[in-house]
């Protein structure tokens, strides 16, 4: 279990090296962005007054004066409820649909079940790969911020990121476990992917509509967007309680269901 | 005890029947040839051997433990060569041979298979040739010297050297006591390596059969031609099938014994006659067609 554990995370080391400079990248230019904004607070509250009530509560925005009065409410709206959502699902869902049906896809699963070794404890390897690999870009992603902050002599609050990467941890978690549940179902990891994708893009809609439309508001409970909010973790400190129930049940179902999927089904490569 | 021992397996996909009620047992030491066309059930059969597909109905037993039941420690003691060859394109061969002996743990011989197969370990499976990727195959079903090796279609796609070079890798393990079994739809293939043969077609078990007892089958391709108009009904007899006669021509199938057909053709005025002991091949496909 721990030779597919180390392999599999050896084999995704170059991806993942890719996603942390990407998500660095994109923290360093908006910590970097974040005193002119700040020096031009009024003009840019002043602006944003002018956009529609429906537009930024889409956008989770509730108080468009607080946008630049913290490095942690700018880096609310413009890292963590836009960009590393489409980081993080992007490299969970490849990974999660790599790990079996891509393994299907390409034959090379064959090669693992002919070690001996049980089904059980090669999805478990692959999945705690996969954990792991989000694990350190998470954390990377998240607490990157933190030095960056120091580096331009930024106040910050370094417990509101460990609030946040533990929301956010349990957000790609979920994820990765759709993808992993879809990955042992399908032979192809293009329908691996295509399938948790869709999925979330329904739940970012459902999350917007809720927020523009006030009678479809329940909406907003079947949407993970809705459980991961950034504003709540990295500005007022907190996790809702419902956070930790539905990805926590999201995360124990669907993994022992992949994990009994998998070692019930027929293996057939092409 | 039989290496192999599949009892009544089944394994249906919906109302297509893939394997359908075969029995059939090996040998330890044997080389078995499991024989039939392309989508016969052959490599089904071997999947179901090595747990990748569950039997719908049946049982197989390798080295005398259920093969589904005890997958993980018969593993252990089973190599696996798949069809075409099922390697990561971005490691080398030494990658995979590492990756193996991690997890199986007795695997020794790589390094003296690959020097015996001529393959450089240190390449890239992207940057091998479709023959050197089915010898990297090769040396890592047979790393770990298993007591059974399991091998579907082993010289599919290659070229006659390296077949050649297999069946001698494969006579070595003969030699040492180990149990082989191969799927084939190369009859001269089998003939030339295997000791026995099982013959499947349509999910269903033709024949078993020891490859002497299948030479013994003997028959003949005969072309007779008379000096004048004949006429045929004189062969007509069991063992005898008149394939095309023509005027003052005939060609026959003569199964078994040929002396009664020659004992007629000797009574009357023969131009020219030609006969030709068929191979295995023919035979395989007159008896089993």
């Amino acid at each position: 279990m721990k030779a597919i554990f180390l392999r599999t995370i050896k084999d995704r080391r170059t991806m993942l090296l890719i996603y942390c400079i990407g998500t660095i990248v994109f923290l360093w230019m908006y910590v970097g962005l974040f005193p002119s904004f700040a020096d031009k607070r009024e003009q840019f509250n002043q602006m944003m007054e002018y956009y529609p009530k429906e537009f930024m509560d889409a956008f989770g925005i509730q108080d468009t004066g607080s946008i630049f009065s913290t490095i942690e409410n700018f880096l609310a709206m413009e890292q963590f409820n836009f960009i590393w959502p489409i980081l993080v699902i992007a490299l969970t869902v490849s990974i999660g649909g790599a790990s079996i049906a891509g393994e299907i896809e390409a034959g090379t699963i064959e090669t693992l079940l002919e070690l001996p070794i049980s089904r059980i404890k090669i999805f478990l390897a692959k999945y705690l790969a996969g954990l792991a690999i989000i694990a350190f870009f998470t954390a990377v992603s998240v607490f990157a911020a933190i030095p960056l902050a120091a580096a331009y002599n930024i106040d910050y609050q370094a417990s509101h990121y460990l609030t946040t990467f533990i929301v956010a941890m349990l957000f790609a978690w979920s994820i990765m476990s759709i993808a992993f549940f879809f990955s042992v179902i399908f032979n192809s990891k293009g329908k691996a992917y295509f399938i948790p994708v869709g999925i979330l893009i329904v739940m970012y809609v459902l999350k917007i509509i809720a927020s523009l439309k006030g009678n479809l508001k329940d909406l907003q409970y079947f949407s993970f967007f809705y459980y991961f909010d950034a504003n709540k973790s990295l500005i007022e400190n907190t996790i809702d309680n419902w956070s930790y129930i539905v990805f926590g049940g999201v995360i124990i179902v669907l993994t022992i269901v992949a994990a009994i999927w998998f070692s019930k089904r027929d293996i057939a490569v092409s | 005890m039989n290496a192999i021992e599949v009892k009544n397996l089944k394994k249906h996909f919906g109302k297509v029947k893939a394997v359908d009620g075969i029995s059939f047992e090996v040998e330890k030491g044997e080389i078995f040839g499991f024989l039939g066309p392309n989508g016969a059930g052959k490599t089904t059969t071997i999947r179901l051997m090595m747990d990748f597909l569950r039997p719908t109905e049946g049982e197989i037993k390798l080295l005398g433990k259920n093969a589904e039941e005890d997958s993980v420690k018969l593993k252990k003691h089973i190599g696996y060569l798949s069809p075409e060859s099922r390697l990561y394109k971005g490691w080398t061969g030494k990658d995979h041979v590492d990756f193996i002996k991690a997890i199986k743990g007795n695997s020794h011989r790589a390094d003296e298979l690959a020097k015996d197969l001529e393959l450089d370990l240190s390449r890239k499976v992207w940057q091998l040739s479709t023959g050197n990727k089915q010898k990297l195959s090769l040396v890592l079903s047979m790393m770990s010297d298993p007591d059974i090796l399991i091998m579907d279609e082993p010289t599919a796609g290659l070229d006659p050297i390296l077949q050649e070079r297999i069946y001698q890798t494969l006579d070595k393990i003969r030699s040492k006591g180990k149990t082989v079994f191969m799927s084939s739809h190369n009859l001269s293939e089998v003939e030339k390596v295997c000791s026995k043969v099982a013959i499947i077609k349509e999910g269903k078990l033709v024949a078993t059969e020891r490859i002497a007892d299948l030479k013994r089958k003997r028959m003949y391709n005969l072309i007779a031609t008379f000096d004048k108009e004949f006429n045929t009904s004189v062969f007509k007899a069991d063992g005898v099938e008149i394939k095309n006669e023509y005027k003052n021509r005939v060609e026959l199938v003569v199964k078994e014994d040929i002396n009664p057909v020659i004992k007629i053709l000797n009574q009357h005025k023969l131009e020219d006659l030609e006969i030709r002991r068929a191979s295995l091949e023919d035979i395989f496909f007159e008896f089993y067609k």
